[in-house]
C-alpha cells in the first residue's frame, strides 16, 4: 500500500501554468482524439455458444451526419461522451436530449454546424482510431 | 490539515468556496486557448477553466471505468491546493454537498434546500446567486460531441427538470448510499471494468448500476452545464464529487484501501490499473495507488453518508 504522502502537486507557481501548456495541449489532443468508435461490442456465453453483437449507429439530424459515437451497454442502454453521466433507454431518447442540451449546434442558419456536425477538420476531431479493446470497454 | 465540511451547515466553508471559485475563475496565468489548441480566437484561459478543459479531455479514462474515483480525487485535491493558495489558506478544505440528505425531502423541499440559497450556489436557472455573468462567465463549453468550443455566457442549470427519459427526477436517497456500504459490496471493481460491471462498488457509486443513480443522478438533477463533459464549469460539480469522494472514503474505512484491477490482472484496461500513471496538466503524474490513503492530507468532518 502507498505511503501516506501527498503525491498531488498543483502548479508550483503561476508562471508554471504557462510553462505546462505544451503538456496540457498534448493531453487535450490525446483525450479528445480518443472519442472515435468502431461501435460497441457485446459478448456473452449461452448454452456453450459464444455470442458477439457489434452495434454501430448512423445518426442524422436534418440530413446532416451526427458524428459523435454512441455506445450501447450490455442491457441495451445507450450513452455517449457528450452527456457522460446519463444512460438512455434508446438512441431516440438520447438524441432528444442532445438537441435539448445543445440547441446552438443544430440551429438553422449561421450557427449551424458550429458544434457537433461536420467537424472532421476540427483539431480535436473524432477521426482517431480506437482499439478493439477500447471499443469493447466503452460499449461493453 | 484541511478538513472537508458540509457546505450547508458550515458558513465559513461556504463563503471560502464561493470566494475561491470566483477568484480562480478570474485568475489568468498567461495560458491561452491558442496554446491549448482550442479553436477560435486566442483568449486567456483562467485557472478554473483549465480544470474544465482537463475534465472534458479525460472522458476516456475518468468515467465509466475503475479510475473514476481516483481520477476525480486527483482533480479535487489539485483544485483544493489552488483554492487554498488563492484564499491564502493552506488548510482550506473543499466542502461537500450531502445530496442524499436532500434526497430524503419532498420535491419542492429539494428545490428550496439551503444549498440553493443565493449566498451559496444560487437558485436561478441562469447566472445563479454569486455566479453572475460578470463574475463567473462560461468561457469553454461542450460542442455537443465531447469537444471544447469557446463561449461567453452565463452559467445554466435546470434543477429537477431531468432529460426526456428521466423527467423531473428526485435526488438520490439514503437507501442508495446505504447500498454502497452494504456487507455484500466487498470489491472495489470487477470485470469487465466498465459500465457493464454488475458487481463492485465503483460502478454503483458512479451511477451506472442501477442506471442513472447516485453520482450520475446528481448531474442529471442539476442539469444545464452539469450535463456535458464540461460540467466542472458549475461549482456544484466539485460539491457533488467531494461527496462521492467522502462516500468512497467511508467504504474504504469499512472494506480496506483496496483497488481493482492491479497491474497483474488479466484483461484489465491499460491506464486504469493500480499503478498506471494518471497524467495531469498541473504536475507530475500520480497513480491510483498514490491516492488510496489521503488520511494525512485531508479529512472529512463526518463520514456518515
Amino acid at each position: 500500500m502507498a505511503k501516506v504522502k501527498d503525491y498531488v502537486q498543483a502548479d508550483a507557481s503561476l508562471a508554471q501554468a504557462k510553462k505546462s501548456s505544451p503538456k496540457f495541449r498534448k493531453l487535450l489532443k490525446q483525450g479528445h482524439g480518443a472519442h472515435g468508435s468502431h461501435g460497441s461490442l457485446r459478448e456473452i456465453e449461452y448454452k456453450g455458444h459464444h455470442i458477439t453483437i457489434r452495434t454501430t449507429y448512423e445518426v442524422r439530424v436534418d440530413g446532416k451526419k451526427f458524428n459523435a459515437p454512441l455506445d450501447v451497454s450490455m442491457v441495451g442502454e445507450v450513452s455517449y461522451m457528450g452527456l457522460p453521466n446519463v444512460s438512455f433507454g434508446s438512441a431516440m431518447d438520447l438524441m432528444r436530449a442532445v438537441i435539448d442540451q445543445f440547441p446552438d449546434a443544430f440551429a438553422k442558419g449561421p450557427a449551424r454546424g458550429r458544434g457537433n456536425q461536420d467537424h472532421s477538420g476540427h483539431e480535436h476531431g473524432h477521426g482517431a482510431k480506437k482499439t478493439r479493446k477500447a471499443s469493447k470497454k466503452a460499449g461493453g | 490539515m484541511p478538513v472537508r465540511r458540509n457546505i450547508v451547515t458550515n458558513a465559513a466553508a461556504r463563503q471560502s468556496y464561493v470566494s475561491g471559485a470566483i477568484a480562480l475563475k478570474n485568475e489568468f496565468t498567461g495560458v491561452t486557448t491558442q496554446m491549448l489548441g482550442i479553436p477560435g480566437p486566442s483568449r486567456q484561459v483562467s485557472t478554473w477553466d483549465r480544470f474544465v478543459a482537463w475534465h472534458s479531455a479525460a472522458m476516456g479514462i475518468a468515467h465509466r471505468g475503475p479510475l473514476f474515483l481516483p481520477w476525480h480525487r486527483l482533480m479535487l485535491r489539485t483544485l483544493e491546493i489552488l483554492l487554498g493558495r488563492a484564499l491564502n489558506d493552506p488548510n482550506f478544505g473543499l466542502p461537500y454537498w450531502d445530496w442524499a440528505a436532500d434526497g430524503q425531502l419532498t420535491r419542492p423541499q429539494q428545490l428550496a434546500a439551503a444549498i440553493w440559497n443565493n449566498n451559496c450556489m444560487g437558485s436561478a436557472s441562469v447566472a445563479p446567486g454569486p455566479f453572475t455573468l460578470a463574475a463567473f462567465p462560461v468561457r469553454l463549453a461542450d460542442s455537443g460531441s465531447g469537444n471544447i468550443i469557446q463561449a461567453n455566457r452565463a452559467l445554466r442549470r435546470a434543477r429537477g427538470s431531468g432529460v426526456p427519459q428521466i423527467p423531473n427526477p428526485d435526488l438520490p436517497r439514503r437507501v442508495s448510499t446505504a447500498a454502497i456500504l452494504h456487507a455484500s459490496m466487498t470489491r472495489y471493481d470487477v470485470s469487465p471494468w466498465s459500465i457493464n460491471s454488475t458487481a463492485g462498488m465503483r460502478n454503483r457509486l458512479e451511477g451506472w448500476f442501477p442506471s442513472n443513480d447516485l453520482h450520475n443522478r446528481v448531474h442529471i438533477w442539476v442539469g444545464g452545464d452539469m450535463l456535458p463533459s464540461t460540467s466542472p464549469n458549475d461549482p456544484v460539480f466539485y460539491l457533488n464529487h467531494c461527496n462521492v469522494d467522502r462516500i468512497w472514503e467511508r467504504w474504504m474505512q469499512l472494506r480496506g484501501r483496496q483497488y481493482q484491477p492491479t497491474n497483474n490482472t488479466s484483461g484489465a484496461p491499460v491506464g486504469q490499473r493500480l499503478n498506471d500513471p494518471i497524467p495531469t496538466p498541473f504536475g507530475p503524474s500520480v497513480t491510483a495507488a498514490n491516492l488510496l490513503n489521503m488520511t494525512a492530507i485531508y479529512t472529512y468532518d463526518s463520514l456518515a453518508v
